[in-house]
């Protein structure tokens, strides 16, 4: 049991390199898909479909007003939730706990995750899904008192407990994470999720995504 | 994992055990320095208070508590990774914090730390030394912050962890969730108790 528990590991430690062979990487995308965690989950809908563009029953609501600088025509389609690599991703108005975001500014992977509520999900102008997302304004004193940054491998942080009028599109491959939120008086401390959380989108799907923009 | 799991378990199961055989009147002033009753309160109210998504796992709001039943590892997971951080940073991580509790932050910090790099999706050599800093922080300091805390084979044990972080890469690889999940499904499979006999009565 034990010779076979190495060799299990060492398989799953081959496969995590970044010289493995991309022709092996594809068969653990495929055995992860048959035996994985979510391997026999059949409500699971093909995340590249329900991204790239909405579901066909989807109906076109009015643009709210707030919504008008992202979207060009006066309809779109209007989502309460999302589902993504097996992540369900709200608007505020419906869960707010789904609806906590840390995601990267403008999709710029060099800048530190910033944490937001998503209040719409929206179908943009070129035909696919995307966020609205209020940002979590930062504390005015500039972080200090934070009591969390004495611990730099502890990601949680103080922001303010009011969230940013104006309204940020973010597209879904710019989400890192759900992240937790405790709200104390005036601030709240937000705790990014995304050493936590079980799901990660798999690389084959940027990859693919990359592909078709 | 499971030796993360032994050793909260002992920071906060046996406490917890201790303080339910003693008196209620008790409570305030057992430990010199904080209210064992305030710390627990206090984590209480961040599980019940603080908003998660839907796919994290629930904790019991009443934790600690007999009615709560036996915490599990993966709910110990949760709450080393999430609420008794923040419970305790917003206790004592102030600026008119006691030096003894600031310490006492500092050393579960360590472990909170531990956990944090250990189980990182990407595994470096300078995460590997990190983990290897906050475990000897942690286990060097054990008996100056609790007294009545001994150095047990865990302790001991997850000092090659590091080694397995080295050779192994992330934990997800190795980590025994899997077989803590391959326990639970056979400890609900309906059972008379009479192992072996299965291949006697196919016969």
């Amino acid at each position: 049991m034990l010779c076979s528990y190495l060799k299990g590991t060492k398989l799953h430690a081959w496969l995590s390199w970044p010289d493995c062979p991309q022709a092996v990487k594809e068969c653990k995308v495929l055995l992860d898909q048959a035996y994985g965690v979510n391997g026999n989950d059949t409500t699971i809908i093909d995340p590249l479909e329900e991204y790239v563009r909405p579901l066909d029953t989807a109906r076109a609501t009015n643009v709210p007003p707030d919504l008008g600088e992202f979207v060009c025509l006066c309809r779109t389609v209007l989502r309460a939730h999302l589902r993504h690599a097996g992540v369900v991703f709200s608007r505020s108005s419906t869960n707010v706990g789904n609806s906590q975001i840390m995601f990267y500014p403008s999709g710029d992977q060099s800048l530190q995750a910033v944490p937001g509520l998503i209040k719409y999900i929206f179908e943009g102008d070129d035909g696919s899904m995307a966020f609205a997302v209020q940002w979590q304004e930062a504390l005015r004193r500039n972080g200090e008192g934070d009591p969390f940054a004495a611990y730099p491998h502890f990601p949680a942080k103080l922001y303010s407990a009011q969230a940013s009028e104006k309204l940020e599109k973010v597209k879904i491959l710019w989400v890192v994470s759900h992240y937790a939120c405790w709200a104390i008086s005036e601030e709240v401390v937000v705790l990014s999720l995304c050493h936590v959380s079980s799901c990660i989108s798999e690389p084959r799907l940027r990859i693919l995504t990359s592909q078709k923009d | 994992m499971g030796k993360y799991v032994a050793i909260i378990s002992s920071l906060f199961v046996k406490p917890c055990r201790q303080r339910r055989e003693m008196p209620l009147s008790a409570v305030l002033g057992e430990h010199p320095s904080y209210s064992k009753k305030d710390v627990l309160k206090q984590i209480r109210d961040v599980i019940r208070e603080t908003t998660m998504p839907s796919w994290f796992g629930s904790i019991p709001r009443n934790f600690s508590d007999i009615l709560a039943g036996t915490i599990k590892a993966d709910e110990w997971r949760s709450l080393i990774n999430v609420y008794i951080p923040i419970a305790l940073d917003s206790l004592w991580g102030g600026p008119p914090s006691k030096a003894t509790l600031k310490s006492i932050l500092d050393h579960t910090m360590d472990l909170v730390s531990v956990v944090y790099v250990s189980c990182a999706r990407t595994m470096t050599l300078e995460c590997a030394t990190a983990y290897r800093l906050y475990i000897a922080s942690y286990v060097g300091s054990l008996r100056h912050i609790h007294s009545t805390s001994n150095v047990r084979p865990n302790h001991h044990a997850s000092f090659h962890v590091y080694d397995y972080l080295v050779l192994f890469g992330p934990v997800h690889s190795w980590w025994t969730f899997p077989f803590e999940r391959l326990i639970g499904i056979l400890q609900c499979l309906p059972t008379n108790h009479k192992f072996g006999e299965l291949n006697l009565v196919c016969k």
